[in-house]
C-alpha cells in the first residue's frame, strides 16, 4: 500500500516539478526544489488530490511540502478513511 | 499534426489528469522549440487574481487547434496605463486578455453590495465599465495586439437572497446590465472582442466554477474545471481570430438529417418532428440552418434516388432544411469520396475546408482514406462527444459575422444561375455583357474592415502576395492616407449582388507605388474584374503622386494561378527576386484597360455627393 502510495507520488512530482522520478526521494522539498514556490503548490495540491480521491483541509494544505511528509499525510487520509 | 504532438495528447487523454497536463504542456514547449511546428502566438493576460494555473491547460487547448502559445501576466493592480504600456512592448504580445474579476475591482457590488445600495451600485457598475473598456482601449492605443475582454461572471449567491431577482436594480440585474454595456463598448472598439465568461461558467454550472481553499491560501478562486472550460474557451478565440476555418459542410441523409430510409421507409415512414426520436434530428437540421445563417455553405451527399431526397426536402412538413438551403447536391450511387471531391471542384473550395458528416462508418472511413485534408464526423457519435452540438466542435467559429456570410448561399445559388445563362450563351464575351456587370469601387470605411480582413484571411487562389491583415491592421493602414489606400470592390449583375469579392493595398513611396495586396475571391473568377481592381489601383497609386506602379507575385502553395496575371493585364516584366516577380506599369502612359462589359460605381464619390 505504501510503496504504491510513494510510486505514485513520485509520479506526480515528477510531472509537477519536471525531476525524474528516479531523483524523487527523502530530500525532496520546498528547500531543494526551486520550482516549487507557492503557485506549482497550488497545483500540486489539486493534483495529488485528484489522482488520491481526497481532499485536503487547509492545514494539512499548508504541509504537503516535501516527498515524505505527502507520503504520510495522503497514507493517514486513506488508512483512515 | 505532428507524430511527436499526437503521441503526447494521446498519453495524456488516457488519463486527462492535472499532472499530465503540466506534463503534456512541458512536452510541448519542448517540441515547439526543437521543430517550430505549431502557429506561435503571444498571449497577455490582464488580470486582478492568480490566473497562471490555466497555463498548462490553455497550452493544451491551443495544440489541438494548432497554436503554440507563450503566455505572460499584468501585476495583480493593471490599472496603471504606463505600466501596462511598458509590458506590452517588453512582451511583444498578440493577443491579450483581459480578465479581471468583478469580486476584486469591487467588494462594494459583490459580497458588501447591501450596504452600498442600488443607487451607488450602478454609478459603481458604470464606473467600472468604463475602467475595464478604458484597459481595452489602452492596450489597443499602445499595441497591435487583439483584445479579448472577458465579461463577468454572476455571483454564486445574491447579498440580497431571493428577493434579488425580482429587484431592477438588484445585485444579479446590475451584473447584467453591465454584461450588456461591455458588449456595446467593444463592439464599438476595433480588434476588441468579448469572450463570454459568463456563458463558459454558466454552461459549466457556477457552483463547480470556484476553489474557496484556493481563494484563501492563494488568490487562486477559480477551480480546475473552471479553468479548463475558460482554456478552452480561450484557445477557440484565438482560433477563430487567426487559425484555419471550416467552410463547407457536407450532409448525408438518411438517418443523418433524418431517421430511416427515405427509399425504404417513405416519406412517412422518416422520424423527423416535434417528438420522439425524430425530435433529435429536427434540432440537428435547426443546429445546421443555424450555421448556414452564420455563412457556412452546405452541401447534400447521400446514396439514393435523387427524386426521393427532393421529396424530403421540399415536402415533410418538419424538415426544416429546404432544397435551397444547400448550394451543391451529389445524390447519386457513386463513392462519396469522389463526390466530395466533386463538391469542392464545383464550389472552388478547397477539401482543406470541407467538414463530412455520415451515421455510416464505412462512409467514414472511406472518406476519411481517400480525402485525408476533409474533416469527417461520425453522426451521431462524434457530435455525442461534444454534447450533441455541432458548433461545439469550434469548426466553424467565427468571432465577426459579416453580411456576405449572412447571404453565402444565395450567392452561390446565383452563380448555379449564371453557369446556366453561359451554357444558353455562346459567345464567352456575348455571355459577360449580357450579365450587366457594375463594379462598385471604393476606399475603405470602417464598416468594410471586417469584410476585408476576411478576405485577406481566406483568400488562397486568386491572391498575389497572400499577405494576412486583422481588422486592426487594416484600420492602421487606412489612417495612414496619404501613403496607403485600401480599396474594396464589389461586384454585382442581373442574378444580384456577389458582395464585397476584392480587395487591393497600394503603397505610395514618392515616386513609386506599389501593390501589397491583390486578391478576389473565387467566385467571380473568369468574369476579368481583376482589370478593374488593377484600373483603380492605379488612379489611387496616381492620387498619391505616384508615376510608376509595381505588382509582385509571391508564390504560394495555391496561387499558381495568377503567376502571370500582371503580364495578362499588360504590365511590363517580369523582374525575377528573391521572394517572388515583380512587373512595373508606367502611370504616365494610362490606366491598365477595363474590358467594355463592367460598368464602374465609384462609392467614393456617391457617398461625397448624396444629392446626385
Amino acid at each position: 500500500m505504501s510503496e504504491d502510495i510513494e510510486e505514485r507520488v513520485k509520479a506526480i512530482l515528477s510531472e509537477v516539478f519536471d525531476l525524474p522520478a528516479s531523483q524523487v526521494g527523502a530530500d525532496t522539498s520546498t528547500d531543494t526544489v526551486e520550482a516549487w514556490d507557492s503557485l506549482q503548490h497550488l497545483s500540486l495540491v489539486l493534483a495529488l488530490e485528484e489522482e488520491f480521491g481526497i481532499h485536503f483541509d487547509d492545514e494539512e494544505t499548508v504541509a504537503l511540502v516535501s516527498f515524505p511528509l505527502i507520503v504520510t499525510i495522503v497514507g493517514d487520509r486513506l488508512g483512515g478513511s | 499534426m505532428t507524430a511527436a504532438l499526437d503521441e503526447i495528447l494521446a498519453w495524456l487523454d488516457e488519463k486527462p489528469t492535472l499532472s499530465r497536463t503540466i506534463g503534456a504542456a512541458r512536452r510541448i514547449d519542448q517540441l515547439q522549440s526543437e521543430l517550430g511546428l505549431l502557429s506561435a502566438v503571444s498571449v497577455l493576460i490582464v488580470r486582478n487574481f492568480t490566473i497562471e494555473p490555466i497555463e498548462p491547460l490553455l497550452k493544451v487547448a491551443a495544440s489541438r487547434v494548432g497554436l503554440h502559445l507563450t503566455v505572460s501576466y499584468s501585476g495583480y493592480d493593471p490599472g496603471d496605463e504606463d505600466e501596462l504600456g511598458a509590458l506590452l512592448a517588453d512582451v511583444g504580445a498578440d493577443v491579450v486578455f483581459v480578465a479581471l474579476r468583478l469580486e476584486e475591482l469591487a467588494p462594494a457590488l459583490t459580497s458588501d453590495f447591501l450596504t452600498t445600495g442600488s443607487a451607488l451600485a450602478a454609478e459603481l457598475a458604470d464606473d467600472i465599465v468604463d475602467r475595464v473598456v478604458g484597459l481595452a482601449s489602452a492596450v489597443r492605443a499602445r499595441s497591435r495586439a487583439t483584445v479579448l475582454l472577458h465579461n463577468f461572471a454572476m455571483p454564486l449567491h445574491a447579498a440580497g437572497g431571493l428577493a434579488d431577482a425580482q429587484d431592477p436594480d438588484g445585485q444579479f440585474n446590475m451584473v447584467r446590465r453591465a454584461n450588456i454595456r461591455l458588449a456595446e463598448q467593444i463592439d464599438d472598439l476595433e480588434g476588441a472582442h468579448l469572450l463570454d465568461l459568463d456563458q463558459v461558467f454558466g454552461q459549466l454550472g457556477l457552483a463547480q466554477c470556484y476553489d474557496e481553499r484556493g481563494h484563501r491560501n492563494g488568490d487562486a478562486p477559480l477551480s480546475q474545471a473552471a479553468l479548463r472550460a475558460l482554456a478552452d474557451s480561450q484557445a477557440r478565440h484565438i482560433r477563430a481570430l487567426r487559425g484555419p476555418v471550416a467552410k463547407c459542410l457536407v450532409l448525408d441523409c438518411d438517418n443523418t438529417l433524418w431517421g430511416g430510409v427515405v427509399g425504404e421507409d417513405g416519406i412517412a415512414g422518416l422520424a423527423l418532428g416535434e417528438t420522439g426520436d425524430g425530435r433529435r434530428y429536427r434540432d440537428f437540421q435547426q443546429s445546421i440552418l443555424n450555421l448556414r445563417r452564420r455563412g457556412v455553405v452546405l452541401a447534400i451527399c447521400s446514396k439514393n434516388e435523387e427524386a426521393d431526397v427532393l421529396d424530403v426536402l421540399r415536402k415533410h412538413p418538419d424538415c426544416l432544411l429546404g432544397e435551397d438551403d444547400f448550394a451543391a447536391k451529389r445524390i447519386n450511387w457513386d463513392d462519396k469520396a469522389s463526390n466530395i471531391a466533386s463538391i469542392a471542384a464545383e464550389l472552388d473550395l478547397g477539401l482543406q475546408h470541407f467538414v463530412f458528416i455520415d451515421d455510416n462508418p464505412v462512409e467514414c472511413e472511406w472518406v476519411k482514406g481517400q480525402l485525408p485534408e476533409v474533416r469527417v464526423l461520425q453522426f451521431p457519435g462524434d457530435l455525442d462527444a461534444h454534447g450533441g452540438e455541432i458548433d461545439n466542435l469550434g469548426l466553424f467559429d467565427s468571432l465577426v459575422v459579416t453580411e456576405e456570410d449572412r447571404s453565402r448561399t444565395q450567392m452561390y445559388r446565383a452563380e448555379a444561375q449564371r453557369r446556366t445563362a453561359r451554357a444558353e450563351v455562346a459567345d464567352v464575351d456575348d455571355y459577360l455583357r449580357s450579365l450587366k456587370m457594375e463594379a462598385i469601387v471604393g476606399s475603405a470605411q470602417p464598416e468594410h474592415l471586417a469584410r476585408l480582413a476576411q478576405l485577406t484571411q481566406r483568400t488562397n487562389q486568386f491572391n498575389l502576395t497572400t499577405r494576412r491583415y486583422d481588422v486592426s491592421s487594416l484600420g492602421e493602414l487606412v489612417e495612414a492616407g496619404d501613403t496607403a489606400a485600401v480599396l474594396w470592390l464589389e461586384l454585382r449583375d442581373r442574378f444580384g449582388s456577389a458582395g464585397v469579392v476584392g480587395c487591393g493595398i497600394v503603397r505610395a513611396a514618392g515616386e513609386v507605388a506599389t501593390i501589397d495586396t491583390f486578391l478576389m475571391s473565387c467566385r467571380v473568377l473568369g468574369r476579368h474584374v481583376e482589370s478593374v481592381m488593377a484600373n483603380q489601383l492605379a488612379r489611387a497609386a496616381r492620387d498619391m503622386g505616384a508615376t510608376v506602379l509595381i505588382g509582385e507575385f509571391r508564390p504560394s502553395e495555391r496561387n499558381a494561378q495568377v503567376a502571370d496575371l500582371y503580364t495578362r493585364l499588360g504590365f511590363e516584366g517580369p523582374e525575377v527576386g528573391a521572394e517572388g516577380s515583380s512587373w512595373r506599369w508606367d502611370l504616365a502612359g494610362g490606366d491598365p484597360p477595363v474590358p467594355d462589359w463592367f460598368e464602374i460605381i465609384n462609392a467614393d464619390l456617391r457617398q461625397e455627393q448624396p444629392n446626385e
